[in-house]
């Protein structure tokens, strides 16, 4: 074969991520529920005519790395049957690549001559999936039949003719079937327009050097992130990380890993990771090996192409039945928040005495709860996601880790809403929000501080408990670096005389006080090698106390 | 403005545009042939700014032979962009500021709501703070979501307040509370205390400069206004009292980020409102040339040195966005929607890691500059790719003023790319080429895709010095409908201040069902905001006959977050909400794709706007016509559809006619800028003498 001009590659890479730039920005314009054209909780990427993901996608960094998957999956269940025009929805973690019921993902087929060229793809997390509790996430399932409905790929366009009935049938399933069926129909015009972009692409380069390009590209990004990984000291590796509850009872869960570096390979095997468990906090295969994608990505920098070959030297060892590949019919619904933490923190550690210059202190765990009620003026249901009682992030050997900021899942990217919006929709009041003293890891570089976030409820409120970052620290620090402070999570009818609450299940209350202290990150590197000014800037800031200069940073004024 | 005694006395009016290189000065001149516009240049002078404007305005004096008194004595209308807010932001060199906030609330500005551009660029922190957190003071009081006061301040909170703002000793105070969008008594309370205490202070107080909802974002305003507060108004005082002793007798005007014009006085306590100046004057050279070129909708693109600016007109309007962000710290400003992309002619080109081509982000700016220049640059950048291609004159770079050394620009690429790449000089040069323009259409079309335009029914207009060179290629690669290019495409900026108006945003946030907003209740409030705003133009120096008003509102549907802002016309009557809400579903629907006419609308923001007209300069057709037709003869000139260069011919701008046409491959050479047509092209001078570029018919 000819030699592929490279200018050919660079300039059909960045026309390929944009591709996936322009699918997420017509989800975004089209979609219904808040979740995605607020928080942007989906992603849109292409993948080649077998499923190797082949443009940076857009989007939630946790949604993609494995999103090829869906594609192999989708391949092997209609082989020849897929046609020019058909458009596929699937969601099921077992049978079709998803990563979890509550995220929908639309494909569509591009062809050209008959053949399938490609794959355009967009993963959203739905506004509901049915189950057991309203809002995607129940904490009592014990099955994934509890948890939502379970969709294998199904032709929900075929021949560019919609089949009603089936968006009806999975619209029907869950609590808001209008938002949902608008949804899945902004999905459809997102990747339209992909498979749109990706045929001009194709006329631009010509049919038959588009196969070539898309090999060129992965290569591309193979080669970039090979050297980077050359730059790790072969030998194995091992991290792990726990979550203190199972989801039903204080037994804690350790997620092992040993990753094993030989040359530019990695093999990251879960053997010693133990088996399925009861609760929703299992990890499909496909979540699992995003995870693993996301933790060497950011362990690289973030600054790596973000492609299929950029994971090619990555081979995942996820025995069946363990927690990170559970059998069905295991539920897994909260896996893109846990284990996702302890599969990117057990990863990140396992690096922590080989490269320690690359690797991110933990991130604390969010610890608050979603709330729901009846509005007081008979409106009808609220469901309250408490977006600004987040954890702080880990540091980097660069930086301080961020104060307050959206979860690891999606690298700190979800933005939280203002107080005041909030107070205008929700029936609530705000008493503080506002930085933790002392709540960060001490290191060269401090971790992010969590806040005390409190919020007055003016009507009576549910909460689905979901305390990771409580009882123990969970955002560990690195290279001698501490760990940021665990969090508390209290309630009751004002805030002095609130009560602690569980780190699981479910708890109610009158109007009525919530208050969220949330965990710190992990500090990276010696704290008495912190630069003097920034101990005392943190000092005078209020962020640490005069005993944590003195006694943690050895600073006294 | 004031009438002037005759014509005679007051026959200029002067825009100037403080770039980062050069001071732009455009000037008309009433002739008895009628209004002539011209052109001049200074070296920008950051350090103290106004030394660049009185040497542009001494070298306008000079070219007319008069003096720099009698010029400005004689000038009716004088319109400054000003840099000088922009600049303390870049170099975060403000007043040190002290923010009071609602006790528990002292870290919105700090938490930012966890904005991080790229998700990916994990090593980056967040931008510093503009008030550290020890200057961060609450007070004790409370606003409900309705507008109740729950809790008014103390006052012994207050004299503790003072205290704590005495001991940290800043220049400037930054007030923004809860909910105070809502009702803004306390923070007036808050307000007028401290101004008694604190009578030498700059106070910026949130619900004066902007009552909207959104505690970070309007914190965050607030502070920039008192972070750029004490030194803008410091500069624009110095400047004018300047201006004045010089023999101005005009009160002058400043550009804002909106796009319009405003006196010196009302920018005193609000400066943030200039924060952007320097670029927006280019929306009304947007708009303006979108008129005479006969399109309604245009792509305005400014290409210099180090980057792009690119704005979008729709109906001869510029397109304005209410959250902006300078070096990542937000303000809600009405502000010209204006996209920055880092391709420029300073742009670097450089072989990646994996062995590819890229071209940018980061520039060699003008200093070292590109590798022809001879400054010491020596990575390679898209002005030597397009010198070593031919498409550049070397001795015609900026009207001949800076000579360009091909020598250098082939070394650069050749060690930098073309021996790493193993091609040719001139392929190399070709790659860089290709990849620059295929940079500045992706981000044309994200600007597209984002605000649903079709862009084959938009025409490019050129503006600045380096975007001649790239125009025809983007076009083609988006199909539009075609490329403009003024003559005065290198001062667009300055040109733009002359077609600028007298404007005055404000914004109020009710957040309420549409079909519970009482009319009268409603158009009261906005007659007392028409007061306000009619003062602030009076003192401006604009005549009550000049002012209009206009509204917008900000809808969505009940239980979303993103608003759509549709026109709301006044007077504020029943069937005037409902024509609105009308606007609004079909808006949701053209962007969207969907509406639900029956769902309950709300109402959150509404932005009144006060525009005082000004006279602008009328576009005069030319009719003069000359009989001879001078090229520069041809010389080579690579494409990349050919593999030998292409002897091109090389036409000099000022000597073409109006109706004049010149085919593809050729090259333009004007004096602050050349363009470049390729095959296929077709230029023809339009009766400015402005060119539209489209494609040959066949």
């Amino acid at each position: 074969m000819e030699r592929i001009d490279p200018t050919d590659i660079s300039v059909f890479e960045s026309k390929l991520n944009f591709v996936s730039r322009e699918m997420g920005i017509v989800m975004q314009r089209a979609s219904r529920s808040p979740i995605l054209n607020q928080s942007h909780d989906f992603s849109c990427y292409v993948c080649d005519g077998v499923g190797n993901l082949i443009s940076q996608a857009d989007g939630v960094p946790i949604h993609t790395g494995g999103g090829g998957f869906a594609v192999e999956r989708l391949i092997e269940y209609w082989r020849d049957e897929i046609a020019d025009g058909d458009v596929f929805l699937l969601n099921d973690p077992y049978v079709a690549g998803g990563n979890h019921l509550p995220d929908f993902t639309v494909i569509q087929p591009v062809f050209e001559r008959g053949r399938i060229l490609s794959f355009v793809c967009g993963r959203a997390h739905q506004v509901d999936i049915g189950g057991g509790m309203a809002g995607t996430y129940n904490p009592n399932a014990r099955e994934i039949y509890h948890e939502g409905i379970r969709i294998p790929p199904v032709k929900i366009v075929k021949a560019g003719t919609q089949c009603r009935d089936v968006i009806y049938l999975v619209a029907l399933n869950t609590r808001f079937p209008e938002m949902v069926s608008a949804d899945i129909q902004a999905m459809i015009g997102a990747v339209g327009v992909g498979s749109q972009r990706i045929n001009e692409l194709v006329e631009e380069f010509g049919y038959d050097m588009f196969e070539p390009l898309c090999g060129a590209v992965l290569d591309y990004a193979e080669a970039v992130v090979r050297k980077r990984i050359e730059e790790i000291p072969d030998g194995s590796y091992t991290g792990r990380d726990l979550m203190l509850n199972d989801g039903f009872s204080d037994t804690k869960v350790t997620i092992a890993v040993t990753i094993t570096v030989d040359g530019s390979d990695l093999h990251v095997d879960f053997t010693e990771t133990g088996p399925q468990i009861d609760s929703y906090k299992n990890s499909s295969y496909t979540n699992t090996c995003s995870a693993v994608y996301l933790a060497v990505a950011t362990l690289l920098g973030g600054r790596i192409p973000l492609n299929g070959g950029s994971y090619r030297m990555i081979r995942i060892s996820a025995p069946e039945g363990s927690l990170v590949n559970p059998k069905e019919p295991a539920p897994l619904t909260f896996c893109t928040h846990h284990p996702t933490y302890e599969i990117v923190h057990a990863c990140w550690r396992a690096f922590e005495g080989a490269v320690p210059e690359m690797v991110s202190a933990g991130w604390g765990k969010p610890c608050h709860p979603v709330s729901s009620g009846q509005r007081p003026d008979g409106s009808g249901l609220f469901v309250l996601f408490h977006m600004s009682a987040q954890p702080g992030a880990g540091a980097l050997s660069c930086r301080d880790g961020f104060d307050q900021i959206g979860q690891l899942q999606s690298l700190g990217a979800i933005t939280m809403p203002n107080l005041e919006a909030y107070e205008q929709i929700y029936p609530v009041r705000f008493l503080s929000h506002q930085f933790r003293i002392d709540s960060a890891g001490a290191g060269q570089f401090r971790g992010g501080s969590g806040v005390e976030y409190s919020v007055e409820f003016l009507t009576a409120s549910r909460h689905n408990l979901r305390g990771e970052g409580v009882g123990a620290p969970t955002g560990f620090g690195v290279v001698r670096g501490t760990a940021g402070q665990a969090g508390l999570v209290t309630a009751g009818s004002t805030r002095e005389a609130s009560e602690e609450l569980a780190s699981y299940g479910e708890a109610s209350m009158e109007a009525g006080v919530l208050t969220v202290v949330s965990p710190g990150g992990g500090g990276w590197g010696d704290p008495k090698d912190r630069d003097r000014q920034s101990v005392l800037d943190d000092l005078r800031s209020g962020m640490i106390s005069l005993e944590c200069a003195r006694d943690v940073y050895g600073v006294s004024e | 403005m004031t009438p002037a005694k005759t014509p005679e006395a007051k026959r200029f009016k002067i825009g100037i545009d403080v770039g980062g290189t050069f001071t732009d000065l455009s000037i008309v001149e009433d002739t008895e042939s009628g209004p002539s516009l011209s052109f001049h240049k200074a070296l920008s002078t950051p350090d103290d700014p106004s030394v660049g404007v009185f040497d542009a305005l001494n070298v306008a004096a000079q070219e007319r032979g008069i003096s720099r008194e009698a010029l400005l004595s004689q000038t009716r209308f004088l319109g400054l962009g000003t840099t000088v807010a922009t600049n303390i932001m870049v170099q975060r060199q403000g007043a040190d500021v002290a923010l009071v906030a609602t006790r528990g609330f002292r870290d919105a500005l700090s938490i930012r709501r966890g904005i991080r551009e790229d998700v990916w660029d994990i090593r980056r922190p967040h931008p510093k703070e503009l008030v550290p957190r020890w200057n961060r003071f609450t007070i004790e009081e409370r606003v409900d979501s309705k507008g109740n006061v729950l809790l008014t301040p103390r006052a012994d909170e207050l004299d503790r307040l003072a205290e704590e703002i005495k001991a940290a000793d800043v220049e400037a105070i930054a007030i923004c509370l809860f909910n105070s969008f809502l009702n803004h008594e306390n923070e007036t309370m808050v307000a007028d205390y401290l101004r008694r205490v604190f009578p030498n202070h700059f106070i910026s107080v949130s619900t004066e400069l902007i009552p909207r909802i959104g505690e970070y974002e309007r914190t965050s305003t607030t502070v920039i206004n008192a972070f750029v507060g004490p030194k803008t108004a410091r500069y624009l005082i110095q400047l004018v009292t300047a201006l004045r002793e010089a023999g101005l007798q005009q009160e002058p005007l400043i550009m804002q980020s909106n796009g319009g014009l405003v006196g010196v006085a009302p920018l005193l306590t609000a400066p943030v409102r200039a924060v952007l100046s320097g670029p927006a004057a280019g929306g009304s050279a947007a708009a303006s040339w979108a008129e005479i070129s006969g399109a309604d909708d245009v792509v305005f693109f400014d290409m210099g040195g180090t980057s792009i600016d690119i704005l979008v007109t729709e109906q001869k309007n510029a397109n304005h966005k209410d959250v902006t962000a300078i070096e990542g710290y937000h303000m809600v400003v009405p502000s010209i929607d204006i996209r920055t992309v880092g391709t420029g002619g300073g742009t670097i080109a450089r072989v990646d890691p994996g062995g590819l081509l890229r071209v940018g982000p980061d520039s060699a700016g003008s200093v070292p500059g590109p590798a022809s220049y001879g400054r010491g640059g020596i990575q390679p950048t898209v002005t030597d790719a397009n010198l070593v291609l031919g498409r550049l004159s070397g001795d015609q770079f900026m009207a001949g003023k800076m000579p360009l050394d091909m020598h250098l620009a082939r070394q650069a690429i050749d060690v930098g790319i073309a021996k790493k790449q193993g091609v040719s000089v001139e392929q190399s040069a070709l790659d860089i080429i290709r990849i620059a323009n295929e940079n500045m259409a992706a981000s044309l079309r994200i600007v597209a895709a984002e605000g649903g335009l079709d862009l084959r029914k938009y025409m490019l207009v050129s503006a600045g010095g380096a975007a001649g060179m790239h125009v025809s290629a983007i076009r083609r690669m988006l199909g539009m409908a075609g490329v403009y290019i003024p003559l005065q495409a290198s001062v667009a900026c300055s040109v733009g201040m002359l077609l600028s108006d007298i404007q005055r945003d404000q914004v109020i946030s009710i957040v309420r069902p549409i079909s519970e907003i009482e009319p009268e209740e409603l158009q009261e409030r906005l007659e007392t905001e028409a007061g306000q705003a009619s003062a602030e133009l009076l003192e401006s120096g604009c005549t009550t006959d000049k002012i209009s008003h206009r509204c917008s509102v900000e809808l969505r549907y009940v239980g979303q977050v993103w608003n759509i802002s549709v026109p709301l016309d006044l007077p504020v009557t029943q069937s005037a909400l409902d024509a609105a809400t009308v606007r609004f579903h079909d808006r949701h629907k053209k962007l969207y794709h969907h509406d639900h006419r029956d769902q309950s609308v709300e109402l959150v923001n509404i932005q009144f706007v006060t525009v005082g007209n000004t006279d602008k300069i009328e576009w005069r057709e030319i009719t003069s016509v000359k009989d001879v037709k001078p090229t520069r003869g041809e010389r080579p000139v690579w494409f990349a559809w050919s593999d030998t260069p292409v002897d091109t011919k090389v036409f000099d701008g000022t000597t073409l006619q109006p109706g004049d046409s010149i085919e593809g491959p050729a090259v333009i050479e004007e004096k602050t800028t050349s363009v470049l047509l390729d095959r296929g092209d077709l230029a023809r001078v339009d009766s400015f003498g402005n060119y539209v570029v489209t494609v040959k018919e066949k």
